[in-house]
């Protein structure tokens, strides 16, 4: 069998790299099926779009891949966003919006309704952490149950006079412009969306790769015990995870109004599920410890390009849910396959 | 010895969350429009209103799922309307039959005298109705889900429903507006072939709403005498957010050649203009450089305001504060025993025991109409 | 035609990512032979008998049975074509009876329903043939140990087996039931079966084998007959080097104290009045039988576990050590018992795992500095020899010795006072054993403190200066290593039973 060396200096078979890597094959394969069933395709615009809707989303499965590498599962990733999309968007409308929630309320400066979101997130993510790592609830049930505290709490906050129960419109200009607008260079235009997750994306690999939480959240997710030993504060840690990620929510979440240009209770319903399927075909572990940056952002890439491009082509929309279905599928298959017992 | 305290007061502090979130949820009991206070004090409130009211009969009212805007809505309109005549709250089905039968078997058990209930699955009427025969005769409305089976109604002298006119949930009237816009807007004709290249964002198609409304729309265009050019068909899944992104991948395909857009519902028109804006159209309204005329059914708030700044063509109202107040005043009806249409504006329709309140066509021209309805 | 050998595997290689398993190994066995496999911890035996058994897949090599070429896509072929093996730990479904056990997944059918009878009858008749007293009936679980073997080898038997692999076997026999197994092996031999024979045991080895190969570091170095051969000549073959010197000399004396323990007492008194005092530059031995509370005194001393009276002293002032976090901070560091369990960081990589405790040094700008890592992790793997392709390879990839080194490597980093050693040499083979002695007299020559658990007494023995031995939860005396013998020590162990 042909043997490589990878960068490391260890001899792997080729055959090895094409099991791990069959998911970045299926990717290409897919594009290239588009592009055969419609070359139009081929555009600068469609690449600017899949990164712009890929770009709240990336945000959201960072938050929820670290909850994985902690051996964590996030279910209430969704909920926590409708409630930071209903609460932010409340402030952020138009002054002379005819149908505003607050209609007295002078205009607020954009860092006002943010850092109220990112605060409230953050306790709500510290609260889920404490329940994880002291009082030892399993993270599914914990997460389970802030998803359903969380949907109560927004669609008390969203379902009130004077116009209850009605999507938060009139979201302000400035907002829409963050979610919507672009830079221009020359004649490339970069979505201000993709340029704000650039950021965050480089911020996060610096705290996953270059600081001390970082590595312990590594750590604590490979073996808890051996983290304790080495002197890791694991609750801490799992904690500070859980509020981070919440942190990320409340920042998607107001990204997530300026994109869509509205707010209810709906909002981000089913996005724990989209973000845990990104981080799987990306490579984080379910059991922890395993995962990167550049990993989830392939996921949500690929997740987007098979949104975006079945919708395209124009596939039958049930036709579409099969082919996600496989493709999350095959990439946990590939994934085991790695880990399978005949080596 | 710390980590217990920290975890006792977690718990309380959960505890709290939980029965704050109940005890608010029961401020709809009677609560009408106290616009804004503070949730302790809404709380308070309510525990005071619920043991006034305590002479007032039960009305016991389920919708479907929280998650279906224009149903809650109805939901909300039911509360207002009960004002002073019922005690009631809206039980949430979670779009789950068996929740919904509970809740059904507990607004019995604490003696409801009549029962509104929007069902989740059509089907379950049947033993809906049974439980309330069983019950003691209790009347039952069901509104905004349509019991197709008329003899299941027909069998049970106390229930009635209370729906939007015809199969069609308003998609007839959409069809017609489109008709109208294309006879009298002969530039919607982009590409001049006479025919109508149109996109379709359909509800999810799990809901029984969403596939009546993709058919009705375009055999409304058709049977208006407008060839029809579909170029994409596709769920939305009720939301802006998802419209928004299938809509991305469109007008990156189509651009100008789309000459309308058509939605099952207005979040997912709206996400569909959020689109298109991004790629440059509509802006500057229908007399703008670049214009796809868009249209969905509900008439939201933000819909109306999107009409008349000319963004989009129009929606359709279906009125969900006359149909509360229809189902409220019918209930009282039964309850005391006089003729279901007593001070009722509606007929019943012909060989049926169903309302039917009418959708309407909304334009620039007739924003009036929607708008009252969000007046309080 | 007769062949001369049944099996024969030639030129087998496996490797793991970054580790060379089996490197050009042959074996041949002889149909109704006993054929030994002898070498340390790690030589390859176990992966040989998998590569045979289709546990794992060959990098090269062949396979060949009764003169035709296999290789076994799993077990299950294996099986069919009569080669089994009786595993280190048992795979049996312990709720179900044991004829349900030994014909699992081809229950012989009649109607289609499960034949009862034909089952009993059957398991009946291979039991009195290897006159195993067993009723076919009795639910497996209630078994002891030795018979649950008995009837693996039975369950071999009922394959028809032609080769049965049987990996130590005999670990947890008593002496009669060793016997009975060598009884049984004899009967197998009759029937013309061969057995592939690993163990530790050499007496056993030369007892029961016709043949003995022995391996070591994933090569074959030798094959003879059993008649051939002394226990001091295969000790030679799988060291590689005569073993005179299995413990390194110690050159320097301890000097002041360091750490003084008064009247310690774990939480609910699962030991208690443990009173020592540890020297700079002295390794402490901690012996005990199993269950005598050995760990728990090191765990307490490291916060893992709280203490309930008595006091620490450091440097004559009392400190309290309430978690890991905080002895480490006073300068002791703990190798943990359980290496898998609470020791390595399995998927991570080999400098992950040293740099994890002691972050601090390696920040810059309130970032950490990958070429400070990479300098240290480098030095560090040299310093203690760690076989690695590289620092970034994953470290569950690396043999049982390597990690320890590794793990070893992760709480020298933090430059500690004081070292908890709890079973250091546990599990890894006897060079690198003797390479990690030779590290705890180089640490104690910089005049660090060591306390060692370990459970083979020759080993505290040889490289100790004191032996504290624990009974049921108590200390029952601390002895000079140089004048106490092995019965001394069982003595005090017992003391308190």
């Amino acid at each position: 069998m042909e043997k490589i060396k990878n960068k490391y200096g260890e001899s792997i078979s080729i055959k090895q790299i094409l099991a791990e890597k069959i998911i970045y094959l299926v990717l290409l394969l897919l594009i290239v099926l588009v592009i055969i069933i419609e070359p139009k395709f081929l555009s600068f615009t469609n690449l600017k779009n899949i990164c712009a809707q890929s770009a709240t989303k990336i945000i959201i499965a960072l938050a929820a891949g670290m909850v994985l590498m902690v051996r964590g599962c996030d279910l209430s990733t969704g909920r926590m966003i409708g409630l930071a999309a209903v609460v932010s968007a409340s402030l952020m409308q138009e002054v002379n919006y005819a149908y505003r929630m607050y209609p007295n309320l002078k205009e607020l400066p954009l860092i006002v309704p943010v850092l109220l979101v990112v605060v409230l997130c953050a306790i709500l993510g510290t609260l889920t952490g404490i329940a994880v790592s002291l009082l030892k609830v399993p993270p599914i049930i914990a997460t389970l149950a802030m998803q359903l505290i969380l949907y109560g709490a927004s669609s008390i906050y969203f379902d009130r006079p004077p116009y209850g129960a009605q999507p938060i419109g009139g979201i302000s200009s400035k907002v829409i412009g963050i979610g919507t607008g672009y830079f221009k260079l020359g004649n490339i235009q970069i979505p201000y969306l993709i340029m704000i997750a650039a950021v965050i994306c480089v911020i996060i690999w610096i705290i996953w790769n270059k600081t001390k939480f970082g590595k312990y959240m590594y750590a604590v997710g490979g073996n808890p015990e051996a983290a304790k030993v080495s002197g890791v504060n694991v609750e801490l840690t799992q904690i500070i995870v859980y509020a981070s990620a919440a942190v990320l929510y409340a920042i998607a979440a107001v990204l997530e109004v300026g994109r869509i240009g509205s707010a209810s209770n709906t909002t981000g319903n089913g996005y724990e599920m989209d973000a845990i399927a990104a981080c799987v075909i990306g490579g984080v572990s379910m059991s922890g410890g395993i995962g990167s940056v550049g990993g989830i952002i392939i996921g949500v890439l690929i997740f987007t390009v098979i949104n975006y491009g079945l919708a395209f082509i124009g596939v039958n929309m049930y036709w579409q849910y099969i082919v996600k279905g496989l493709i999350i599928l095959l990439a946990v298959v590939i994934d085991m396959r790695k880990f399978a017992k005949r080596k | 010895m710390k980590r217990k305290v920290i975890s006792m007061l977690l718990a309380t502090t959960m505890v709290m969350s939980l029965l704050a979130g109940c005890g608010s949820s029961s401020t709809e009991t009677t609560e009408t429009d106290t616009a804004e206070g503070t949730a302790a004090e809404e709380t308070v409130e309510a525990a005071e209103e619920t043991e006034n009211a305590g002479e007032l009969p039960i009305l016991g009212a389920g919708i479907y799922s929280s998650s279906d805007n224009f149903n809650s809505y109805i939901g909300k309109a039911i509360v207002n309307a009960s004002n002073g005549v019922f005690q009631t709250n809206i039980d949430d089905g979670q779009n789950d039959q068996s929740t919904q039968n509970n809740q059904i078997d507990t607004m019995l058990a604490k003696g409801a005298s009549c029962i509104a209930v929007s069902v989740v699955d059509v089907t379950a009427a049947s033993n809906i109705i049974d439980k309330c025969k069983e019950a003691g005769n209790v009347p039952i409305i069901f509104f905004n889900k349509e019991i197709t089976d008329q003899t299941l109604l027909a069998g049970y002298d106390n229930c009635y429903q209370v729906t939007s006119t015809g199969g069609d949930y308003g998609a007839a009237i959409q069809g017609q507006m489109i008709v109208d816009y294309w006879k009298s807007h002969p530039e919607m004709d982009k590409n001049g072939d006479g025919k109508l290249q149109l996109i379709d964002i359909m509800g999810d198609p799990g809901h029984t709403a969403s596939q009546p409304r993709a058919d009705y729309v375009k055999s409304t265009i058709e049977d208006g005498g407008v060839a029809l050019d579909l170029l994409e068909e596709d769920t939305g899944m009720w939301d802006t957010a998802k419209a928004k992104e299938k809509m991305d991948a469109w007008v990156s395909k189509y651009g100008n050649e789309i000459e309308c857009i058509v939605a099952g519902n207005d979040a997912m028109a709206l996400g569909a203009l959020q689109s298109v804006e991004a790629a440059g159209f509509n802006a500057e309204g229908p007399d703008g450089e670049q214009y796809i005329p868009i249209i969905g059914i509900d008439a939201l708030p933000e819909m109306l305001d999107k009409i008349e700044s000319g963004e989009v063509m129009g929606s359709v109202l279906q009125d969900a504060k006359t149909q509360g107040q229809t189902i409220v005043k019918m209930a009282q009806n039964l309850t005391d025993g006089k003729d279901v249409l007593d001070g009722v504006a509606f007929e019943l329709e012909d060989g049926a025991k169903a309302i039917r309140v009418p959708y309407a066509a909304i334009t620039k021209d007739n924003l009036d109409v929607a708008k009252s309805t969000y007046a309080e | 035609m007769e062949n001369e050998y049944i099996l024969e595997m030639r030129n087998i290689t496996k490797t793991f990512p970054g580790v060379k398993a089996l490197d050009d190994v042959s074996i041949k066995v002889r149909p109704g032979t006993v054929h030994s496999l002898m070498g340390e911890n790690g030589a390859g035996k176990s992966t040989l008998m998998k590569c045979l058994f289709g546990i794992y897949a060959l990098n090269s090599g062949e396979i060949i049975l009764e003169g035709r070429n296999v290789n076994f896509e799993n077990p299950a072929e294996a099986l069919k074509n009569h080669v089994s093996m009786v595993h280190q730990e048992l795979n049996q479904v312990l709720d179900r009876d044991v004829m349900e056990n030994v014909w699992l997944g081809r229950f012989p059918m009649k109607n289609g329903f499960i034949d009862k009878k034909k089952m009993f009858v059957e398991t009946k008749k291979i039991f009195d043939e290897l006159e195993i007293d067993v009723d076919p009936r009795v639910k497996i679980g209630s078994l002891q140990v030795s018979q649950k073997q008995m009837i693996e080898i039975a369950k071999a038997v009922s394959y028809d087996s032609k080769i049965i692999v049987m990996d130590e076997p005999t670990s947890s026999l008593t002496e009669n039931e060793v016997s009975h197994l060598f009884k049984i092996i004899e009967k197998l031999k009759a029937r013309n079966t061969s057995v592939i024979y690993i163990s530790h045991k050499m007496e056993e080895i030369l007892k029961i084998s016709d043949e003995v190969t022995v391996m070591r570091d994933g090569k074959w170095i030798a094959t003879k007959p059993a008649s051939e051969l002394t226990t001091d000549a295969i000790i030679k073959m799988m060291v590689g080097r005569e073993l005179k010197e299995r413990y390194p000399r110690r050159t320097t004396m301890p000097g002041d104290t360091l750490l003084q323990i008064k009247n310690l007492a774990s939480v609910g008194q699962i030991f208690h009045d443990v009173d020592f005092e540890l020297h700079k530059g002295e390794i402490l031995g901690i012996s005990g039988l199993v269950g005598s509370k050995r760990t728990e005194v090191l765990e307490t001393l490291f916060g893992i576990r709280q203490k309930g009276e008595g006091t620490i002293s450091l440097h004559g002032k009392e400190i309290n050590n309430d978690s890991p976090r905080q002895a480490m901070k006073h300068g002791f560091a703990m190798l943990t018992e359980e290496r898998r369990v609470d020791g390595i960081f399995a998927d991570l990589s080999v400098g992950f795992n040293m740099i994890i405790t002691n972050l601090n040094l390696y920040m810059q700008k309130g970032l950490l500095n990958n070429g400070k890592i990479k300098g240290s992790v480098s030095k560090m793997i040299d310093t203690i020899k760690v076989k690695t392709p590289s620092d970034n390879t994953k470290i569950g990839n690396l043999s049982g010795g390597n990690q320890q080194k590794v793990i070893l490597g992760r709480w020298l980093l933090t430059q500690p006072e004081i070292l908890l050693l709890d079973e250091p040499t546990r599990g890894i083979d006897v060079g690198a054993k003797f390479e990690i002695y030779q590290l705890m007299n180089e640490l104690a020559a910089e005049g660090k403190g060591i306390i060692v658990v370990s459970s083979e007494m020759p080993e505290l023995l040889g490289i100790c200066d004191r032996i504290l031995v624990m009974s049921n939860g108590r200390q029952s005396g601390i002895f000079d290593a140089k004048s106490v013998s092995q019965v001394q020590i069982m003595e005090a162990s017992a003391k308190y039973i």
